[in-house]
């Protein structure tokens, strides 16, 4: 998001019974604020991001007049939802708007500490697909609310220029996600692609220093696929976990088409 | 850990200075302070910092919500996960919001009151 955002003023003034956020986050710090009172917030369809935290005004909650809670793909929040900018919370003394902004932890400075490799920054290169963040604020009473989130499909096929012994590392988000379908295929002349797969779970800590946290679990043990071959691989959270991001390594530019299919529903074996 | 030089750096050492600050059973005075000297910095009236703004305000209500001892442990990761937004986001927003001064001051508040 790049700041001003969108407001939600806007979106009530002019009839739209909702307020809708749909941004790429930027850094792992965003935060979005609504100054009108709503019936129900809910996840958007299209979000990567799993989990949202919302504060709101509530004479009830002292000292603070700040109640807080999260909203996820199967948990929206049906009910009056209130924006006070005539008082303010306590005790930064600053207008009571609803603010809202991702649970989950992003780090586009996140590079792989050992799975499968420690990253090289003098051959290796990394690219992340940025979590979009999907927040759908009501305005009109609603019985209910039914979330839930598409499932996502990410599709790729040329990679860059490598170093002889580098790696490419892609990263794509999988906030809460308990499915993913992958379906690899090198069609490069020659050459072989040896692709891997680890999942992230994003830890606070300091990228540049000797020792960061985050978490890094191998899903696919690093396989070279020979030139016209293909391989398909399914992760289940019941199986190999839940993760905040995959990362996908492959030490070849391609052509190799590669899909990965990401869902909250878990498909049966 | 050491004193951060950047607010990218202080986001990334948040959990690391809070553990401290937390075993020594000082979290809500020492976070009432960053935020006290830390709101004046982005007032209300200057639109590019109200972000920065909003965190002080979660992060000022978390703080006279704890206990004055024996904080729970999962309130120490909420402190932390809503401290490494804050810089972050800062950090994010310099010379596209908030100007080079602001983040100037906010890091030495934050080596002051959170950091080693």
């Amino acid at each position: 998001m790049t700041y001003p955002q969108p407001s939600a003023d806007q979106y009530a003034i002019r009839g739209y019974q909702y307020f809708r956020l749909a941004t790429t986050l930027v850094s792992p710090g965003d935060i979005y604020d609504s100054t009108q009172s709503a019936h129900g917030f809910a996840v958007g369809p299209t979000s990567d991001i799993a989990n949202v935290n919302l504060a709101y005004f509530d004479d009830q909650v002292l000292p603070t007049y700040m109640a807080m809670t999260t909203i996820s793909p199967n948990r929206a929040f049906v009910g009056r939802i209130d924006a006070r900018n005539d008082t303010s919370y306590v005790p930064a003394g600053r207008a009571a708007r609803i603010l809202f902004w991702p649970a989950d932890i992003y780090d586009p400075n996140y590079r792989p500490i050992a799975k499968p490799a420690a990253f090289d920054p003098d051959k290796d290169t990394i690219n992340f697909v940025a979590p979009q963040l999907e927040v759908i604020e009501y305005f009109k009473p609603l019985a209910s609310l039914t979330p839930g989130r598409q499932d996502k499909e990410f599709v790729f096929q040329n990679y860059p220029a490598l170093l002889s012994g580098g790696r490419f590392f892609l990263v794509i988000p999988y906030y809460g996600r308990k499915y993913a379908f992958l379906n690899f295929t090198n069609r490069a002349a020659l050459t072989s692609n040896t692709i891997g797969i680890v999942g992230v779970n994003y830890a606070i800590t300091q990228d540049d220093s000797d020792n960061p946290y985050h978490q890094e679990t191998t899903l696919l043990t690093e396989t070279a696929v020979a030139n016209g071959e293909s391989i398909d691989h399914v992760i289940r959270a019941s199986q190999h976990g839940m993760f905040d991001a995959l990362v996908i390594s492959l030490d070849n530019a391609g052509p190799a088409p590669l899909r990965l299919v990401t869902s909250d529903i878990e498909e049966a074996t | 850990m050491a004193t951060a030089t950047t607010l990218s750096q202080a986001a990334g050492q948040a959990y690391d200075n809070l553990h401290i600050i937390w075993l020594a059973d000082d979290l809500p005075g020492r976070i009432a302070l960053f935020c006290q000297n830390s709101l004046p910095i982005f007032p209300a009236t200057l639109e590019g910092g109200l972000p920065v703004a909003h965190w002080l305000t979660v992060f000022s209500s978390l703080g006279v919500t704890l206990p004055a001892t024996a904080v729970p442990i999962v309130q120490l990761t909420a402190a932390a996960q809503i401290l490494y937004r804050l810089c972050w986001l800062a950090f994010s927003l310099i010379g596209n919001g908030i100007t080079t001064s602001q983040a100037t001051q906010l890091l030495a508040n934050y080596n002051t009151f959170l950091g080693f």
